[in-house]
This record gives structure tokens, sequence and C-alpha cells, in this order.
């Protein structure tokens, strides 16, 4: 009996120890579970363009990673989408009412998300002090009427990504007129082997004919002095379409392949092509922003050091303009878990994280604290940064400004061809640019 | 009494056809309907919703570009067609020879159209590729071009690229159909031909050639209306360029519902598209009705 009586007190003591360890256990996991942590257990769903790139991806994922470390009942799920195709695979699941929790949103796109009553208004959701962290040119792009539909990530300021090492073989310095463009160009083109094949070439164009050419090609007429789309000093929707500026813009893509000065194929060189050409040295200049330093150093690392931004030349009386082409992310409004996205839109945005995307993709932090980092600065970077700091231009408003936008690929690609003159090429896409505006505006 | 089993069985007529009825509908009428409503609607198929009647099938019928679009079409569905029976029905000649290894040759000739679209045009954009292309590769070297070739720069080789890609994809289809129509004649005929002293090239044009008809026309009818409306190799190789040298109207109708997100007019093109080849279907069997006859 006293024997059992003992085994009862061994056992019954036993289970207290380990029931209390238990509780001490559960005590100390819930102490060190950070306070950043959504109460949400289940998958969380991301359309990003970023996590489908290299190195950007793998960064995108690390992150995510360690937030579903610190916050295991939370799972971070991608959906992977091109850049150039964001818009259309939005629109499909808006349309098809499967819209994820959160997803990738740029300026462009938060106007017609916006226009659809899809994204969330962040102003409320993540408190005004918060939102005044943002640099404003960042999340001015991505308020409309006072409200805020995309948590502005990262910028990356269109300007000249050149190549060093080539441009001081070359002897010529980053062209500061578009006629010095063409010249420098020239000067870059080469037979580096003295096979009797030019292996180097001046500009590595973008001449694929979808949002990665037509945003580059926009920036230029932008800085030749003319817009796609506009309102005039009555507050009217116009096109400059037709205007010297864009025809100017034009007669550039013209000449310089007619020079020879653009690799071959430059109808099939999208971003990718013409990042790795960059990267390989087999192009030693590319309008682009900073995050072809990351692509263009995964295809070759060896050009690390070699990499430098210029500001876009722009013509006389035109100052100098680029385009932040930021992206961030948005929250779909009718996401049940709003909380664990708000949470996780926050993680992403942390100091840390921006700064851990800027190393390895030299994408520039949207938030004050990450910009005011010397990293940010630098030396292949920076002249991206005084790009970004000088005159930006920001895409109006407007949920059809993509039927505008898309306009100017056939254009160029119908210059570089030869078939029309380019005041037919012009006068046609502008005919088609003032029926959408008179269509919507 | 009649009357009533009369009834009884037209009722049970209709029960048994619901099932299909109702797949049909769902399937195929619904759809349509949709898209005829659509067609006629200036619409983000969310929010805008607003009735304009004709005015895209009006506007349509006089653009020059949408009208280019089925020019284009036409051109590559006609050369891709021609291109496929030609390849197709010369393989399928020479397989119907009793060949050594003629299994492993099938198979071998059939991995294009196991290849999904999308792998086909991938690899033959890299193939074509002017700075590390393996073609301009092989033509340098064995000296038949001393600089690199941009294949899809100009818009006759664009058009003839995809054409030539779309062949390579669609052959080995026409050419199963053919050989199997092949099988299928009389091994007599030939042999009453060879007796009347019949060259081979006579007995190809008398007796396989006719023999061949009936499939020669549904064949027809399958692929063009296939190539006509084909997208994924195009899309993938030219993006409809250099220009809208190769913008098929499949690929304009893409853009005008994902790029300009004007679905009305997007619909619209799609209902002229689906008459158009409502209207070859309709001359083809036709054709083969009177071939019966």
């Amino acid at each position: 009996m006293r024997a059992t009586k003992r085994k009862f007190i061994a056992v019954a003591s036993a289970t207290l120890v380990a029931v209390s360890g238990t509780i001490s256990l559960n005590s100390a996991s819930a102490a060190i579970t950070p306070s950043f942590c959504p109460r949400f257990t289940g998958t969380l769903t991301v359309l990003s363009t970023v996590i489908l790139e290299k190195p950007d991806g793998l960064v995108e994922q690390e992150i995510a990673d360690k937030f579903m470390k610190a916050c295991p009942k939370t799972k971070i799920k991608f959906i992977g989408v091109p850049a150039n195709d964001l818009v259309t695979k939005l629109t499909a699941m808006a349309i098809g009412g499967n819209v994820p929790d959160m997803y990738a949103s740029d300026a462009v796109n938060t106007v017609k998300m916006a226009a659809l009553n899809i994204p969330l208004e962040l102003r409320a959701a993540l408190g005004q002090d918060y939102i005044d962290g943002f640099a404003k040119e960042n999340v001015g792009e991505m308020t409309i009427g006072g409200k805020i539909y995309s948590a502005p990530w990262f910028s990356i300021p269109t300007a000249i990504l050149y190549r060093t090492d080539l441009f001081a073989k070359a002897g010529v310095k980053p062209p500061k007129t578009f006629e010095e463009f063409i010249t420098v160009c020239k000067a870059l083109t080469k037979d580096t082997d003295g096979d009797g094949k030019i292996d180097q070439y001046g500009w590595a164009m973008v001449g694929t004919d979808n949002g990665s050419g037509q945003g580059r090609f926009n920036t230029i007429a932008r800085n030749m002095g003319a817009v796609d789309v506009g309102k005039d000093s009555s507050g009217k929707w116009v096109t400059q379409i037709d205007s010297p500026g864009w025809k100017a813009a034009l007669k550039l893509y013209k000449d310089a392949v007619d020079v020879g000065c653009v690799p071959p194929g430059q109808f099939q060189t999208g971003y990718p092509e013409a990042s790795v050409q960059i990267g390989k040295g087999q192009a030693a200049m590319m309008i682009t922003g900073p995050h072809t330093i990351g692509v263009a150093l995964t295809a070759n690392p060896a050009a690390k050091g070699k990499l430098a931004g210029a500001p876009i030349p722009s013509v006389a009386g035109v100052p100098a303009t680029t385009s932040l082409n930021q992206s961030g992310y948005a929250i779909a409004r009718k996401s049940k878990h709003r909380a664990a996205a708000i949470a996780y839109l926050k993680f992403v945005l942390n100091k840390e994280n921006q700064l851990r995307i800027n190393d390895v993709t030299y994408r520039i932090p949207s938030r004050l604290d990450a910009q005011a980092d010397p990293q940010v600065n630098s030396e292949m970077s920076q002249g991206f940064v005084k790009a970004g700091e000088g005159r930006v231009f920001s895409n109006p408003q407007i949920s059809w400004y993509n039927s505008i936008a898309i306009l100017s690929s056939p254009a160029y690609q119908a210059a570089i061809k030869g078939d029309k003159t380019i005041d037919q090429i012009a006068k046609e896409q502008a005919e088609k640019a003032r029926k959408i505006i008179a269509d919507n505006g | 009494m009649k009357s009533a089993f009369k009834k009884r069985e037209s009722r049970s007529g209709y029960f048994f056809t619901l099932p299909t009825l109702l797949i049909v509908f769902s399937l195929i009428i619904y759809p349509l309907g949709y898209a005829i409503f659509i067609s006629m609607q200036r619409t983000n198929l969310i929010s805008e919703w607003k009735f304009v009647g004709a005015r895209y099938y009006a506007e349509l019928l006089t653009d020059a570009e949408f009208l280019n679009s089925l020019k284009i079409s036409l051109t590559f569905a006609f050369f891709v067609v021609v291109g496929n029976f030609v390849v197709g029905l010369l393989l399928a000649v020479i397989l119907n020879q009793n060949l050594k290894f003629a299994t492993t040759f099938k198979i071998i000739l059939m991995l294009p159209w196991l290849l999904p679209e999308v792998v086909v045009a991938l690899i033959w954009k890299w193939l074509f590729n002017p700075t590390y292309g393996l073609i301009n590769y092989i033509l340098n070297t064995i000296g038949l071009i001393d600089s690199d070739v941009s294949w899809f720069d100009s818009s006759t080789s664009a058009l003839a690229g995809v054409i030539f890609v779309a062949t390579w994809k669609g052959y080995p289809i026409v050419m199963i159909m053919m050989l199997a129509g092949m099988k299928n004649i009389p091994a007599e005929r030939y042999e009453a031909a060879a007796i009347d002293g019949a060259t081979r090239l006579q007995q190809f044009r008398h007796i396989t050639i006719p023999g061949l008809r009936p499939i020669f026309l549904v064949t027809c009818i399958l692929e063009t209306a296939w190539w006509f409306k084909h997208f994924t190799v195009i899309w993938l190789m030219t993006s409809g360029g250099p220009a809208g040298a190769t913008k098929v109207v499949s690929i304009s109708i893409y853009q005008q519902a994902f790029g300009d997100f004007n679905f009305g007019k997007a619909a619209a093109e799609s209902v002229i598209i689906l008459a158009i080849l409502l209207a070859a279907s309709y001359f083809y069997s036709r054709a083969i009705r009177n071939d019966n006859d």
C-alpha cells in the first residue's frame, strides 16, 4: 500500500515536473515570439514580380523565410509574375475574383487597381506615423485623391548604366547630350579581339514590344521634351506623340541602329538579354535602373566595381528627367488576412530588410531610415541616386494610361525598320492616342 | 393508349438528351452568348458596363490595323497548313514504304508534336538568336555568312521564321493522319495498277491522292481553324513584331484585352474570327458532302 502510495507520488511529481516544464517551455517560446508576428495561422499569398528575378528573388525569398522562421504559424506563398505581365495577371485575377492577399504594385498599376476598388487604403491601415517614414516622392506616386493604395518598397530611377572599364578604354565619358550619346555609342563599338567581327557594342538597346522597352523609350522622349500624355494649360488631356521631341526620340533609336552601335537582334533584346550584355561587356551602356547592376553581376561577377550610373541626357531647355519606376506592395481590400498582411509588409519594409535588398540588387529603398544609410549611396549606384534626386516625372494618374504607353513600342520598331518615315509613324500613333483620349479623357 | 406511350417515350427522349444539352449549353452556348454580349459593351469586366451596340464591329470592319492582322493571320495559316501538308505527306509516303525501323522513325518524327508549344518557341528563339544562336554559329562556321544575321528584324523574315517553326511543330499530326489514310487504301488497287503498267508516280497520283481526299478535307478544316487562331509560338518568338509584322489576329485580341483593357472590342474581334471560321467550316463541309455524293 505504502509502495503504491509512493509510486503514485512519484508519478504525480514527475507529471507535475513535466507539466510545469512544458508550461515554462511554452512561456519561453511565447516570450521569444516577436511582437510583430500576426496571430494568424495559415498561408498569406503574395503576387510578386521580384521573386522571379535573379538575384533579387533570392533576397525576397530570404526575407520571407526569415519572417516565417520568426512567426512559424504564418506561411508566405509567392505567386511569381514577370514585371511586364503584372497588369495582365492582376487584371485577370481581379476579374476572376481571386486577388491574392498582397500584390506587387507599381504607380500605373496602383491607379488601375484603385479604379477597380481592389486595394486597401493604407494610411489608416499602417498609421500616419508609419506613412511619414516613406520618402515623399515615393509615397506620392501611390497616393490617389489623398488615399494611399500601395506601400512603396524600392525605386529604380532610370539613368545610364555604363561599364566604367570599357568607357575608360575607349577614352569617352558618359554623354551629356543626345548627339554625344550617338558619338559615344559609336566609339564604344569595337572588334576587341581583332577577328574582323564586332564583339562590343555601345548601347544595349531594349527594343522589345513590351513594358521594358516602352518605359525606357518614354523616359528618353521626356528628356527630348515630349510627354506621351499630359494636361495642357486648360486642364485638357493632350498628347505630344507627334511633337518634335517624340520624333527626335524615334530618330535616336533609328540612328543608333543605323550606325551599328546596337547589338544585332534589338527587337528580341528584352531587359534580361540587355542586362547580360552589359554584365558580359558585350555592350557598354544601357538605359535602365540600378537593379540591373545585380543582374549584370550575376551574369559576370568580374564586373563588380566596373559599373556606374549617369543621368540621361536632355535637350536644351528641358531639365534632365527620370522616372522612379518604383514598386511596392498593396493589400487586397477583400483579404481575409489583413492584419497578417500588414505585419508582413512592415517586416519587408524594416530597415534591415530594405538594406539587404539594396545590398544585393542596388534597388533604392523607399523608407527614409534606410535611404539615410551610407550603403545606399555606394559608388556603383550613386549615379542613379543622383538621377532620382533630380526632376522626377510621374505618369499621369489615369486608369487608361497603359493604353497610351503601349503606343511607343510599335513606333520605335517601325522607325528602326525604316519602312515608314518618322513623321508618318508619329502621326499614326498620335491619332491613336487622340482617339484613346477622346474615348476616356 | 398509343398516344400515352408516345408521350412517355418523347419525355424520356428529352430526359436522356438533357445531360448533353446541359453540357453543350454550359460549355459552348453560354460562353459564345457571353462573348457576343461583352462585344456590345464598353467594360472592364468588373465595375464598368456600358452598352455600345455594334460600335466595335463597325470600327473593326474599317480599322486598317485589324484588317491587316486578319491578312497576316490568313497568310500565316495558309503557309503553315500548306507546309504541314507538304512535309506531312512526304514523310507519310516515306514511312509507308515498309522501311526498317519505321516505328523508331515514326516516334522521332512525332517528337515536335509532343513538345509543348512554349518549349518549341523558346528552343527556336534561342536557335535563331543573332548573337548566341546556333543557326548563326553554324552558318558562320561553314562560311555562308560573315556577320550575325538578325532573323526577326525584317517583316518578311520574321513572318517566314514563325511559319517555319509552326510548320515544324505541326507537320507530325498531318503525317500521322495521312499515314493512317494510306493504310486504309486497299493494296489490291496498287497491285492492279502495277499489272496495268502504272508507274509509282502514276499510282500516287491516281490511287493515293484520291484515296486520301476525305482525310485531306478533314485535316484541312482542323488545321486551318487551329493555325488561324494560333497565338503561343508567335507571341513568344516575336510578340507580334517587328512593328506589327507578325501581329496575327489572336495577338491583336490579346493586346486589345490585356494591353488596352478594352474587353468589349477584344470580344468583338473574337466574334468576327468565329464568323470567319464558321464560314470556312461551312465551305469545307460542303466540299466534303459533294465529295461523298
